[in-house]
């Protein structure tokens, strides 16, 4: 494989095992490094900081320890905003800059070099108080790229994400940039998602209907009607929900624009199948658009099934997924040599 | 996300405190990350069927103890992910000496999403009465 995409997954893959107990922080750490050497370890802020939005120096000591003894790579900070931590109110621009400059010094002092803001993290109604925007001093200071994330239901060809986009290539900074989330692009509900409702007692029929739907792409208001219109009750809603919120209909085209702005990348999937492949994220068209745009960053690969399965797997499932991206990662380089002999 | 675990053990402890009766059990954050107490903003509990009051209902966790309804209030508190909190519930009836059945919906703010989504997570379990402490 001569990409140099390089793997990596977030804790966030390992929820199921860090709640329940199963795993430990360091844990899990070690879960992930045995992954592979040299191992892109992506943290949930947090998930694992006690002391978030600081980073106390007790767990800086944890984290380089870990890092040094199971052969992993900082690869993303995951940072949030957290606007809505005050009842009834939003942060304030300088509330919300503190709040994140505090994580990006920690973040720095972790042995990170990009920091993910996540999505819903300021609003465009003045550009000059985007967030992103005022954090840029800090940034710059720092050496740290900041990568937007573009999540489900957010697509890469909505209206109000293009905005961001349009002001982030304005902006043309090498410290801003975004994270794009892989889940804003898939072909279909996943199957865990539509079992788990099936085992619930959903009518097939209702399940089926809720599925048809979403591939009709609708819009938070037809779905809400078509929600009224079946009348199934909470878990139907529920559902209709679900397929809504995770499941994005972002075709992969719209990423090859967008791809000088993309810093990292998130390898979200909802379940690798047994034959090996992920069956509802376009990962082909996602890998080929990131070979040939010449992507050097990471892909941290985010399982979500456990949402709906709790059958604590996430490790077979992080295996297996990083083993079908190297395979697909395989695949688009030797189509692209292959056409470049002819 | 992790309703099953909203209610976590299997015991329903009695106790006093200033002259006054309660029933507590620990709970777990039913969410993948820490979040601010500042989020919590709704509860809903019954006990064998009998709704319970938000008024009479408190929240304890790293040893201060909150009425729930002004949970709102603090938003610098860090409900860390991993760490149990206990819910306690002022009663003045009898309730049964074994077992209790507690159904309980928590409420509460995602504060990345704003104001967009709220997360409602329930756990209806059978807990093991134990013995009267005085504190």
């Amino acid at each position: 494989m001569s990409s140099t995409i390089r793997l990596g997954t977030t804790t966030y893959s390992f929820n199921d095992e860090y709640h329940s107990y199963d795993l430990s922080l360091e844990s899990m750490f070690e879960t992930i490094g045995s992954l592979s050497p040299k191992q892109g370890l992506e943290i949930i802020a947090p998930q694992c900081i006690r002391t978030y939005p600081e980073v106390s120096e007790e767990f800086e000591r944890r984290f380089h320890y870990a890092v040094e003894r199971y052969d992993l790579v900082p690869s993303a900070f995951g940072h949030y905003s957290d606007l809505g931590r005050i009842s009834g109110r939003d942060l304030s621009i300088d509330e919300a800059v503190e709040f994140s400059r505090i994580q990006l010094e920690g973040a720095k002092r972790l042995g990170y070099s990009l920091a993910r803001m996540s999505y819903q993290s300021f609003d465009l109604t003045d550009r000059r108080e985007a967030l992103y925007r005022q954090l840029l001093p800090d940034l710059e200071r720092l050496e740290l790229k900041l990568a937007i994330e573009i999540h489900a239901p957010n697509i890469i060809e909505s209206e109000q994400q293009q905005r961001v986009i349009e002001d982030v290539a304005e902006l043309n900074s090498p410290y801003v940039g975004f994270t794009i989330d892989c889940g804003c692009m898939t072909r279909r509900v996943s199957p865990v998602c539509e079992r788990k409702f099936l085992e619930l007692g959903v009518d097939p029929a209702i399940v089926k209907r809720v599925i048809d739907f979403w591939a009709t792409e609708p819009s938070l208001a037809e779905l809400r009607a078509e929600i009224e219109a079946i009348d199934g009750g909470s878990l139907v809603e529920l559902l209709a929900t679900e397929t809504w919120i995770y499941f994005g209909h972002g075709k992969p085209a719209a990423l090859r624009a967008i791809m000088p702005y993309v810093f990292h990348v998130h390898g979200k999937f909802f379940r690798v199948d047994e034959n090996g492949n992920d069956d509802a994220v376009a990962y082909p068209e996602i890998i080929d658009i990131l070979v040939s745009s010449g992507y050097d960053g990471w892909i941290s690969s985010e399982y979500e099934g456990h949402h709906w399965l709790k059958n604590r797997g996430a490790y077979a499932q992080v295996q297996a997924h990083q083993r079908y991206l190297r395979r697909l990662i395989s695949e688009s380089e030797a189509s692209k040599s292959a056409t470049a002999t002819e | 996300m992790f309703d099953e675990d909203l209610i976590a053990g299997q015991r329903l402890t009695r106790s006093t405190r200033g002259g006054n009766r309660f029933l507590s059990f620990k709970i777990r954050l039913p969410w993948y990350r820490s979040i601010y107490l500042s989020c919590f903003d709704r509860i809903e509990l019954s006990m064998n069927g009998r709704p319970q009051a938000e008024a009479r209902i408190f929240f304890k966790l790293y040893g201060t103890t909150y009425r729930f309804n002004e949970l709102t209030k603090h938003y610098s508190v860090l409900w860390f992910v991993l760490d149990p909190a206990e819910l306690l519930v002022q009663h003045d009836s009898n309730l049964p000496s074994d077992r209790c059945e507690i159904a309980l919906t928590l409420f509460f703010r995602i504060p990345y999403h704003r104001h967009v989504f709220r997360q409602v997570s329930t756990c209806t379990r059978a807990l093991q009465l134990e013995e009267r402490i005085a504190l």
